[in-house]
């Protein structure tokens, strides 16, 4: 056991010396996060409209119609003077939005017919020109909805009558269950730092020594070949597991910046959460280690070996994306299936929501059980002639 | 070696596996207080405004408390009560509560009318909400009158309904009052488990609030008044005289608006001709009825107008539409004016609990009436005065804390809101409660009437003071830039 | 004592080496000549135990190398192609990882670094990161890490390749007192001058045969050339491949 040791911690201290692989290490788990927030940022920020915000808002033909411009100008949003040419001018970003009333608007509004006007805008600057749009839009018709109701009021008849069904909804999902189709893409940022962690360390024990020539000399020390592959793996796999760590805990962060109670919806991820994900996410390393450790092996060079790992990457970590978009639920089915389990988990512990232990073990069990055996298969295979290339 | 380690490792997976399965799978309830007392047992519901239209998930449950507090085990009733929790998964410790006007509005379907105005709050607090004894829910005492009577009311008339209600009732209406009252709110607040609660008041809410202020100054973290009833003030002849105010600043602003004065010339003079024209001579109007489109026929006299103009006083998108009716009353067509009154009348009993309204004028309003002159020259003249004064010849008088019409004195935050153009409750009513209060700030919003909770950055404003419970960094100049809504000169609208 | 008899490997249609047999005894330097591809490698290769043969023995101070391999390796100090030394750990942590992997650990490995250290005069550079040291620099943390278990038997794999000449004569100062030290010394070599200044003992392999083997007397006598290196040539059959 002392050569699994010295095997091991030779490993784990090389590596810290390579800046590739802390780099790579450090940069998934705080890059993520910060890739995370400003996803997030652009998403919130088309859903949430600040009242508070002024919008300058460019009017051709104000003086068609004063009240309305009253009413504007009283939520916060101040008319200006329009451009001659209102759809080049909002094409040119001159302007965001512009509002057009027509000189026949006024005739129309005192004659009960609908009046009218229109507003230029452009939807692929959604930031601006499509969240004001929206805005005045809804003011607009906030104003035209009072009006009409009014009408009807002063000639005696009940507003209510225009409104025959009204629909009562309720929505079972709880804020945190609809956060998690936000923050849905969690999962496969943890998961894909969890093969991130350990993938120089995979490359670097196995081809990289082969292709520097210091494996040869190693396999001709007195270790037992599958010792040197299990100090190899496990490094690999401490790696990955610290990279976890750090990639939860920077998330746990990262989500106190997002401001989710304004769109309705709530998170708790705190350090017992991170505790409980860890566990959750653990059986996971040992499986990505020796998956890629095998891959690797069969690799010439540390170049081919970069090269088909970060495409066979893509097969446990692609899926997830479903996962993101569509949120199954865990069943006994999908909890079988490693890496996948895993992201279901971590959505359940951000939902908030209980997993019923039977599935949980599912997903240990399989994923240890598969996790083992590809340490088996990688330790074999360090056993192999061929491995010497 | 690597053989007995899978020997070990399958079972410890299953182990750790079910053991952390179990930890996750106990999320524990956010803990309440340890309380003395009773608790209150919550189940998922649903609240429901008024008309019974909006509605909003909640958690619903009741409290039993006696019905005269100095008989323990006299007769119990029992308290609805809903709490909203917040969106945040650990709330703050004080919670947030609506306390409905009338008196004898709920405060429940309150808050699902005026729950826009409350979202910023509820992100991070809990709404605990408590039907006030008598109101909605509560042990409701309701009186059931024929809304077309109301209008035809004398003062016998008045007795006879009022006498028959208090024989219709099943409880002891006399223990229905603010003094009362109060007490279950602390009740309701401890049975929850809140360390505090942040109290918004409207109307003769604000009265409740601040006695409650009064009464429990270390549950109270913060209060908001809106529409304010200081202590020592009276809902009386008041009604009348802040009323005529109201009508007469409606009537200034539409000469001094060019559109409106063009369209409708004197309204005042208008006005005044149709009050005398209908006070001699009722006319039969025919209409089609607001609801249904029926054609019907009544006998409409001065109580119309003065019942529909005064309701339609409270807010500017109604008021806006005054001038028209009047005008075209005054030309005679009074089929507009008539159903005005009608929509107006058909909603009140739904609305208000009539018998918790009548516990609580005839106890804490009507015996400090003072007498007042002038009353004749509003537009609504004695009637209000005489109305209240014969409700209460029946109805028994309840208890009223000693101190209860003292002004409320206290340190606590509270912010008031008043509408500039309120008819019953007027910015000087702030004036009058803030002036003994010490850590206070009133917030006059232009334009508006009675109740501006949901008006322009006034959420935003409660939200900021709520959070914060200190007026330090709260800028309210944003409330300026709100207008009243453009007078109507033809039945297609104002002035596009 | 390193003894190889009739040893066997092929690799798929490649016949590497067929049917190899000698003795590399102690207190010797023994050389394998013979050119590029001829089974030098590959037959020293499965001395370490990184590979296996496929028919025939070898054993290292009588310890198997197919049966008892943990043995042999404790028995062997191998100095590979390419030296293959780890860039990112000093020279010193490179000689420590390898001298416990051999189970040596604590004071008497340090010492024993020291030692190695002084005697292969790399005390300047002994604690600096391998990564940018010359050739030689390589070679010595190399042969350092090699025999820091005082293994009887060291095993060099043309180990003077890419030196320069200073390096080269210190190296083979090195050699020439292992064997003084009572050690085998087995080195293979493309380089004929250099196997006939050091060896004792000389195999000629070609063509994954063993053509030759004897003392640098007995070669010139069997081959009937006065120069050895001649004789060289002359028992492989052609210059071709060698230096």
């Amino acid at each position: 056991m002392s050569g699994l040791w010295t095997v091991f911690s030779k490993e784990v201290k090389d590596n810290l010396r390579d800046r590739r692989t802390v780099l790579s290490s450090l940069g998934m788990a705080l890059l993520s996060p910060v890739l995370f927030m400003w996803l997030m940022s652009f998403v919130l920020e088309q859903a949430i409209s600040d009242l508070e915000e002024s919008v300058d808002l460019a009017v051709v033909g104000a003086d068609n119609a004063p009240n309305l411009m009253a009413f504007l100008e009283s939520n916060n949003v101040s008319p200006g003077e329009g451009p001659e040419d209102p759809e080049q001018a909002v094409k040119d970003r001159d302007h965001d939005v512009v509002l057009i009333i027509p000189d026949e608007y006024g005739e129309r509004f005192e004659s009960g017919t609908p009046a009218t006007l229109r507003l230029v805008y452009d939807s692929s600057r959604a930031k601006d020109s499509e969240k004001d749009y929206r805005r005045v839009r809804g003011l607009i018709r906030g104003y035209s909805q009072q009006v009409g109701n009014l009408r009807l009021q002063v000639r005696g008849i009940n507003p209510a009558i225009t409104r025959p069904i009204q629909v009562d909804s309720t929505n079972v999902a709880s804020p945190s269950a609809r956060a998690v189709s936000l923050l849905g893409v969690i999962p496969y940022f943890v998961i894909f730092s969890v093969f991130m962690g350990g993938f120089y360390l995979a490359i670097d024990t196995t081809a990289g020594e082969r292709e520097q020539g210091s494996l040869e000399p190693l396999l001709a020390q007195p270790v037992a070949r599958a010792t040197l592959a299990l100090g190899k793996l496990l490094a690999t796999a401490v790696f990955s597991a610290a990279t976890l760590v750090l990639v939860l805990v920077a998330f746990s962060y990262a989500i106190e910046f997002v401001p989710l109670e304004q769109i309705g919806m709530s998170v708790e991820f705190g350090l017992d959460k991170v505790g409980t994900l860890f566990l959750g996410v653990l059986p996971l390393v040992l499986l990505a280690a020796s998956f890629m450790m095998i891959i690797a092996s069969f690799t010439k060079s540390f170049k081919e070996a970069q090269t088909y790992l970060t495409f066979v990457i893509l097969v446990p970590t692609m899926p997830l994306l479903i996962v993101a978009f569509l949120a199954p639920q865990p069943q006994m089915s999908n909890m079988a299936i490693p890496s996948f389990s895993q992201a279901l988990i971590i959505n359940e512990i951000i939902k908030g929501e209980s997993i019923a232990p039977e599935l949980i073990g599912v997903s240990v069990i399989s994923t240890l059980v598969i996790g083992l055996i590809c340490s088996l298969v990688a330790i074999r295979l360090y056993q192999r002639e061929g491995m010497l290339g | 070696m690597l053989i007995n380690l899978l020997r070990l490792c399958a079972p410890a997976a299953v182990l750790w596996g079910m053991a952390w399965g179990e930890s996750i799978a106990q999320t524990p309830e956010p803990s309440t207080e340890s309380i003395t007392g009773p608790s209150i047992k919550l189940e998922p519901c649903r609240i429901k405004d008024t008309a019974g239209i909006r509605g909003v998930d909640a958690e619903c449950g009741t409290l039993t408390v006696a019905e005269n507090p100095d008989d323990p085990d006299g007769r119990q009733i029992d308290l609805f009560v809903a709490r909203v929790k917040s969106l945040a998964p650990t709330s703050r410790p004080d919670a947030f509560t609506v306390i409905q006007g009338g008196p004898g509005g709920s405060s429940i379907e309150a808050y699902v009318t005026l729950s826009g105005a409350f979202e910023p709050i509820r992100r991070v607090r809990d709404i605990i909400l408590v039907d006030q004894r008598g109101t909605g829910r509560s042990n409701p005492l309701r009186c059931t009158f024929d809304s077309t009577d109301i209008t035809e009311m004398s003062e016998e008339l008045t007795v006879e309904y009022t006498q028959k209600c208090l024989d219709d009732l099943d409880a002891d209406p006399r223990f229905y009052t603010t003094s009362v009252a109060v007490q279950d709110l602390e009740k309701v607040r401890q049975a929850l488990g809140y360390e505090s609660i942040n109290v918004y008041g409207v109307s003769y809410g604000t009265r409740v609030a601040l006695h409650y202020l009064r009464r429990f100054p270390q549950s109270a973290r913060t209060v908001i008044i809106d529409g304010v009833a200081p202590a020592d003030w009276v809902l009386g002849p008041d009604i009348a005289l802040f009323g005529q105010e109201a009508l007469d600043g409606i009537f200034q602003r539409c000469s001094d608006d060019p559109a409106c004065s063009e369209a409708f010339g004197d309204i005042s003079q208008k006005f005044a001709e149709l009050q005398q024209r209908l006070t001699e001579t009722p006319v039969e109007v025919s209409l089609q009825d607001p609801n249904t489109g029926e054609a019907t026929t009544l006998d409409m006299n001065y109580q119309y107008v003065m019942g529909a103009t005064r309701m339609f006083t409270y807010q500017t998108e109604t008021a806006s539409l005054l001038p028209l009716l009047i005008h075209q009353a005054h030309q005679g067509n009074y089929a507009p004016m008539a159903a005005q009154a009608q929509m107006v009348t058909a909603e009140i009993d739904k609305l208000l609990a009539m018998g918790m309204h009548n516990s609580v004028i005839c106890a804490e309003d009507v015996p400090f009436m003072p007498t007042v002159d002038g009353l004749e020259d509003t537009y609504m003249g004695e009637t209000q005065v005489k109305a209240l004064s014969a409700i209460c010849t029946v109805w028994p008088r309840g208890p009223m804390d000693e101190d209860f019409k003292q002004p409320v004195e206290s340190d606590r935050p509270v912010l008031l809101l008043s509408g500039q153009t309120d008819p019953v409750t007027p910015p000087r009513n702030a004036e009058r409660a803030a002036a003994t209060l010490s850590n206070k700030l009133e917030v006059v919003v232009p334009a508006h009437g009675h109740g501006v909770a949901v008006r322009g950055c006034v959420p935003f404003l409660m939200d900021q003071f709520v959070e914060a419970a200190s007026f330090e960094e709260l800028d309210t100049s944003c409330v300026d830039r709100l207008v009243p809504s453009p007078f109507f000169v033809t039945f297609s609208g104002p002035k596009p | 004592m390193i003894r190889v008899q009739d040893v066997y490997k092929s690799f798929g249609e490649v016949k590497a080496v067929q049917g190899v047999s000698f003795e590399a005894p102690d207190g010797r330097i023994t050389g394998l000549l013979g050119p590029n591809g001829a089974g030098k490698s590959t037959t020293l290769r499965m001395l370490y135990t990184v590979l296996r043969p496929d028919t025939g023995s070898a054993t290292i101070d009588g310890h198997d190398v197919v049966n008892s391999p943990l043995q042999a390796r404790r028995a062997i100090g191998p100095l590979p192609h390419g030296s293959g030394i780890y860039p990112r750990l000093t020279a010193r942590e490179n000689i420590r990882y390898y001298g416990k992997l051999n189970g040596m650990s604590g004071k008497s490995l340090e010492q024993r670094i020291d030692q190695l250290s002084d005697m292969l005069e790399m005390e300047e550079f002994m604690d600096r990161r391998t990564k940018g040291f010359s050739q030689g620099q390589r070679t010595k943390v190399a042969l350092a890490r090699a025999i820091v278990h005082e293994p009887r038997n060291v095993i060099l794999d043309e180990p003077t390749n890419g030196l320069d000449v200073m390096a080269t004569r210190a190296l083979r100062d090195l050699i020439r007192k292992l064997r003084d030290h009572g050690k085998c010394v087995l080195f293979s070599s493309h380089v004929m001058q250099e196997v006939a200044a050091l060896c004792d003992r000389i195999v000629i392999i070609a063509r994954g045969r063993v053509v030759a083997q004897g003392s640098p007397d007995a070669l010139r006598s069997q081959t009937g050339k006065d120069n050895l290196e001649d004789a060289f040539v002359a028992a492989i059959g052609s210059e071709e491949g060698l230096e």
